[in-house]
């Protein structure tokens, strides 16, 4: 399941990693609405963006190899499937390219960012809007955002388990779909648990304040590039 | 009272979220189409959580994926997706969740369980194939063999698996959540 890694913070140096979180998350979604919005070149523009990004936090080979086998496959399922209802590689082909660069995108933030970082990002973002308390969301960002990678390495283990057991050749459907879910809600259980007791034990509180580090000139320069790149990619 | 059961509530509902987004990467070889488990933990969320906590998951989930991450089907993420032919089935977990935690919340047999989860399938399906048709320029009969026809095998048995599931699952989430309704009533 080469989807754990899609979720995990990388301990690797980036020039992403300088940037402030609320710039990285802002361009993001600017992004991730562009993407379905520009021409071909504009589209081609970003996903040269996302790449050079992407690399630039110097992936290792073995990281490359696990990353990209997984969006290989997702991507030739999604030529196909747009190839079958198209029929147009060009479109098949964009759909493709589309793909590829939220995945960099996400892959950008998610290795760049700490889920605390994250969580001061959406509460930032969240903040000005009415009758929705911003710190309850963040918060349930941040755990969520811990809780992705382990239950996929829970589901990956399941999976091992059940092919040493040769319960992949089962044919009864009810019999496949509880010996995975099963152990799986069994660990959600567990770690609800041992979550609350640990936010319990260090009397959390949902009024929290959160100290936001103010903006340096590099900020303002990454989101000027950034901005730009995004404008460009619309007249393209 | 009231901080300690707001934190078990933030904890399901985050850890629900994480699931249906694990879901949408889970799939089950049962038959030609492959059983995913997005909407299965969707509706799980309902009948376990109830409404609210079951509407804040999807919120949740919604805002992760339209924000870029690659949470939804296939490892899709961002507007696009939504606005694109499946969004309607996205869109459609929301009153989906809904539906499925207020039939479950006025009683726990078999019978409410089960039109509960029957409720909240369907209608994804009621937003879900409209949307389809219309994003795809498809004629109703086009939308829903390909939006419907495929799907009912593996949603039927969704909803077998989840009623024993539901029944083992209750008594630890009623009594971890109980502070909640303690504290808020």
């Amino acid at each position: 399941m080469a989807e754990i890694d899609l979720f995990h913070y990388s301990p690797v140096p980036s020039p992403l990693k300088n940037l402030d979180p609320r710039i990285k998350f802002s361009l993001l979604l600017l992004y991730t609405v562009l993407i379905y919005q520009v021409h071909t070149w504009g589209l081609v523009l970003l996903t040269a963006i996302a790449t050079i990004l992407f690399f630039s936090g110097k992936p290792s080979l073995k990281h490359l190899l696990f990353r990209g086998k997984g969006i290989l496959i997702l991507g030739i399922l999604i030529y196909f499937a747009t190839y079958g209802a198209e029929k147009n590689t060009i479109t098949a082909l964009l759909s493709v390219l589309r793909f590829v660069t939220t995945v960099l995108l996400g892959m950008c933030l998610i290795s760049t960012t700490l889920p605390e970082e994250i969580e001061k990002a959406v509460y930032w973002f969240l903040k000005p809007l009415p009758f929705i308390s911003a710190s309850v969301i963040a918060t349930r960002i941040r755990l969520t955002f811990m809780f992705i990678p382990d239950l996929m390495e829970t589901a990956e283990k399941i999976k091992e388990a059940r092919i040493s057991r040769c319960i992949q050749r089962e044919r009864n459907p009810f019999k496949k779909m509880t010996t995975l879910i099963i152990p799986l809600l069994s660990s959600v259980i567990e770690r609800a648990e041992v979550t609350a007791f640990a936010m319990e034990a260090r009397c959390y509180t949902d009024k929290k304040h959160y100290t936001l580090k103010h903006l340096t000139l590099k900020d303002y320069a990454a989101a000027a590039v950034g901005l730009g790149a995004a404008g460009l990619s619309i007249l393209l | 009272m009231h901080a300690q059961s707001s934190i078990r509530s933030t904890v399901f509902i985050s850890l629900f979220t994480a699931l249906t987004a694990v879901g949408a990467y889970l799939a089950v070889p049962v038959g030609p189409v492959p059983i995913v488990l997005q909407n299965f933990f969707v509706l799980l969320a309902g009948v376990l959580l109830g409404k609210k906590r079951g509407f804040a998951v999807v919120t949740t989930y919604l805002f992760l994926g339209a924000a870029g991450l690659p949470v939804f089907h296939s490892g899709t993420g961002g507007f696009g997706v939504i606005s694109g032919p499946t969004g309607g089935y996205l869109l459609g977990y929301l009153p989906a969740v809904y539906v499925t935690g207020y039939i479950a919340e006025q009683g726990r047999s078999l019978g409410f369980t089960f039109t509960a989860l029957l409720a909240g399938a369907l209608v994804v399906y009621i937003i879900g194939i409209p949307w389809l048709k219309i994003v795809m320029k498809l004629t109703w009969i086009k939308a829903f063999s390909a939006g419907f026809i495929p799907f009912i095998i593996g949603d039927a048995l969704k909803i077998a698996v989840a009623i024993p599931i539901i029944k083992w699952l209750r008594p630890p989430v009623d009594a971890f959540l109980q502070s909640e309704n303690h504290g808020t009533s």
